[in-house]
């Protein structure tokens, strides 16, 4: 098991992580979420022994990793939100120099080099630089490269960030595949609410360098299971209308965008017909009301007040 | 450490702007100054070309023969008399000149012997640039002043143009040496009572030529700016490999080096020897272009050669060791900010240190004291020395002081580069 145990990391007077305490059983897949700069990279980066924390320890079977990191390096695979390769390089060349620094070489390195590069389905273009490869297939051969030495335990730090659906599904179900095929323990941290959703066994929810919640989704969203969310499109923004709404001591959180509105309130029949009296009164036309079931994201804005992608 | 190697040799040759910029850039310079510098140096042969009207009113012949009647009539014991006239039949300063300025001269000076009213109309026109005049008893009088000790005085007219300042100051002080030259072998004879009659005739070779230690040229502006942009150049090796670590860094590679388990020195070890490399490749392809095309570093000497790559090889090491440091401090701090200051700010510092824009001769003693301690001042020096044809010796201090520096260097960038086994 890989845990951590109040974990805090202080850069000059800024705290990135405060008090986290998590952790990964062998086999399982763990989504860590939060909006930027809820400290997620800098929580993995402790995890992955490249940070020191502050205090707080991380241990790998009972083991601290942090006065000895060389103990968990060796099975370890960490993909970066950064394209942690050389540009200048193809594919090819690059799973083959790490390959080399993780001590593969001859046929076995060949070997791994190809399974890999088949594995994020870019076998066929290997022979390219990376610099010529759009974001995603990028983000793929970052990946490729993180699973050459057939680690145990493989940390993702935002790995669909800012590619195109097509890389950013081909990545999930490779993950998904990693996870339960494989029967590699995963980290996985987003700011994507579905993707996380999709992936993970278990949930941790960061924001300003706390874990503000953990458990699995259905253990996550019965947070909320007293309150429901109601999705308003109107006509056109309305400063006096939201007021109104926020005013209400039974609507427990307005949140606006546009000519949008979310709407969190307990669960009662009447929330809708109060809504729309509401929006007579000052003149506002309601084009359309939707009724959530409860997501990670309505979990978060509950919890923090603010959406995911804020 | 041989995969690093590779592995930074080809995203360096893959960068052809930087590659066309570190390799062929200074020779673009070499030639710009090498042609807009051209006679700093001595070895750059003759700039300049005068043409000089000769009048000649002494009769040498004419002369002697006076001087022979006045010795034969002057109270000396008969014989001194005799190996003085003898003397004075060879001894003939104006011939000697002449043999100086028509021979020895010849491709500086074109003479040309005409009246003097000629030579002043050919002057007004700016046909000639100077007129050298050697006046009648001129050898009468230089006689009776060098060997009979008469205060008479023989003296050479030399009229300039104002259309060849330059030039005409220069013949001027050619003729000035030469008289001044004659005036103290005479002084010397008459101090050390050195017999007049065994006279040496004054030898005005040391006029012309510039003294130099060996057999070869001295160095031409060419030469001295491929050896001085070479050796600047090879800095912009070190700050550009130290600019790839922070590449490195800034996107995580180097994190994974880390994760690896490789050893730090490997990488840093990859990063030296790339530079190594590549500065040998720079300065052998500077050399090598400036010997075809400038035609410097001539005539070719194969001991010269090994002599000139035994430098640089210890230069490149030297410029390794200062890729590893900066590779080390930029990887240590995250910052590109020491790269970027060493490769816009540093190297122009230690290049006007170490002589590659101006000699340091032409500098303060403070600042020639601190530029021949910095790695390209040793390596100009060395490098000059070799050209010259100096043996192996003579540049070996310069050389030991470059190997000690480089290996301080090296051990300080293993110091500061960061161990693999601390969590940063």
């Amino acid at each position: 098991m890989l845990e951590t145990v109040s974990l805090r990391k202080v850069f000059k007077k800024q705290v990135a992580v405060d008090d986290a305490n998590l952790y990964l059983q062998k086999g399982e897949s763990i989504g860590l979420l939060g909006p930027n700069g809820a400290g997620k990279s800098t929580m993995i980066s402790m995890m992955a022994t490249l940070v020191k924390p502050t205090s707080g320890t991380v241990t790998w079977e009972g083991q601290d990793i942090i006065k000895n990191p060389n103990i968990i390096r060796p099975i370890l695979g960490v993909v970066p939100q950064e394209i942690a390769l050389y540009k200048e390089l193809s594919a090819y060349e690059n799973v083959k120099f790490f390959g080399k620094i993780y001590r593969l070489s001859g046929k076995e390195l060949e070997r791994r080099a190809q399974e890999v590069l088949e594995l994020v389905g870019l076998r066929d273009r290997q022979k390219e630089q990376v610099k010529k490869y759009s974001g995603g297939m990028q983000r793929r051969v970052n990946i490729a490269v993180a699973l050459l030495h057939e680690p145990e335990i493989v940390i993702m730090d935002e790995p669909t960030v800012g590619i195109d659906p097509q890389s950013r599904n081909y990545i999930l179900e490779m993950v998904r595949t990693l996870n339960k095929e494989k029967g590699m323990t995963v980290l996985y941290t987003s700011h994507y609410m579905e993707e996380v959703e999709k992936l993970c066994d278990r949930i941790y929810i960061m924001d300003h360098g706390n874990v503000i919640a953990t458990g699995t989704k259905e253990e996550l969203t019965s947070i909320l299971s007293s309150e429901e969310t109601i999705d308003l499109t109107l006509d056109q923004s309305n400063a006096s209308f939201t007021k109104l709404l926020a005013q209400q001591d039974w609507i427990l959180n307005v949140t606006e965008s546009e000519s949008n509105m979310k709407l969190i309130v307990p669960k009662k029949s009447r929330n809708l017909a109060r809504i729309f009296q509401l929006a007579e009164k000052e003149h506002v036309q309601i084009l359309s009301a939707n009724v959530q079931i409860p997501s990670l994201e309505d979990v978060f804005l509950h919890l923090t007040g603010r959406s995911l992608r804020d | 450490m041989l995969t690093f190697w590779k592995k930074d040799l080809k995203i360096l040759w893959r960068d052809r702007t930087e590659l066309i910029t570190i390799l062929l850039m200074p020779f673009v310079l070499i030639v710009i100054l090498g042609f807009a510098l051209k006679g700093l140096m001595g070895g750059d042969g003759s700039a300049f070309e005068m043409k000089v009207a000769l009048v000649e009113e002494d009769k040498t012949e004419q002369g002697i023969t006076e001087f022979s009647q006045e010795l034969q009539q002057s109270s000396l014991p008969n014989e001194a008399k005799q190996p003085l006239m003898e003397a004075a039949q060879s001894f003939s300063p104006k011939t000697i000149l002449l043999e100086v300025l028509e021979n020895d001269l010849s491709e500086q000076i074109v003479l040309e012997k005409m009246s003097e009213a000629d030579a002043k109309q050919q002057l007004a026109d700016q046909e000639v640039d100077s007129i050298l005049i050697i006046p009648d008893n001129f050898t009468y009088h230089t006689l009776q002043n060098v060997f009979l000790g008469e205060e008479v005085t023989a003296t050479l007219r030399v009229i300039k143009g104002e259309h060849a300042n330059l030039i005409g100051t220069i013949f001027q002080n050619i003729v000035e040496q030469f008289s001044q030259k004659l005036n103290f072998e005479t002084a010397l004879a008459s101090v050390d009572g050195v017999n007049k009659a065994a006279l040496e005739p004054v030898v005005l070779e040391d006029i012309r030529k510039e003294e130099t230690v060996t057999d070869r040229d001295p160095i031409s502006s060419m030469e001295y700016y491929t050896i001085g942009m070479a050796v600047m150049f090879a800095f912009y090796i070190a700050s550009a490999m130290a600019s790839k670590a922070y590449t490195e860094t800034d996107q995580q590679v180097v994190d994974r080096i880390h994760l690896s388990g490789k050893h730090p020195f490997h990488y840093l070890a990859g990063k030296v020897l790339s530079v190594v490399v590549l500065t040998v490749i720079q300065i052998g392809l500077l050399f090598g272009l400036s010997s075809l095309i400038l035609q410097s570093f001539l005539p070719f000497s194969w001991e010269i050669v090994l002599r000139i790559g035994l430098i640089t090889v210890l230069y490149a090491l030297a410029i390794g060791a200062i890729g590893g440091i900066l590779t080390a401090i930029t990887v240590r701090s995250g910052s590109s900010v020491i790269a970027s200051m060493f490769a816009t700010g540093i190297t122009s510092v230690l290049a006007l240190l170490g002589g590659s824009f101006i000699p340091t001769t032409t500098l303060p003693p403070i600042i020639q004291t601190i530029g021949s301690w910095t790695p390209n001042g040793m390596v100009m020096q060395a490098y000059m020395l070799a050209n010259q044809g100096l043996a192996l010796d003579d540049i070996f201090p310069y050389l030991l002081r470059l190997t000690i520096l480089t290996f301080v260097i090296f051990l300080c960038s293993i110091f500061i580069f960061p161990k693999r086994r601390t969590v940063t």
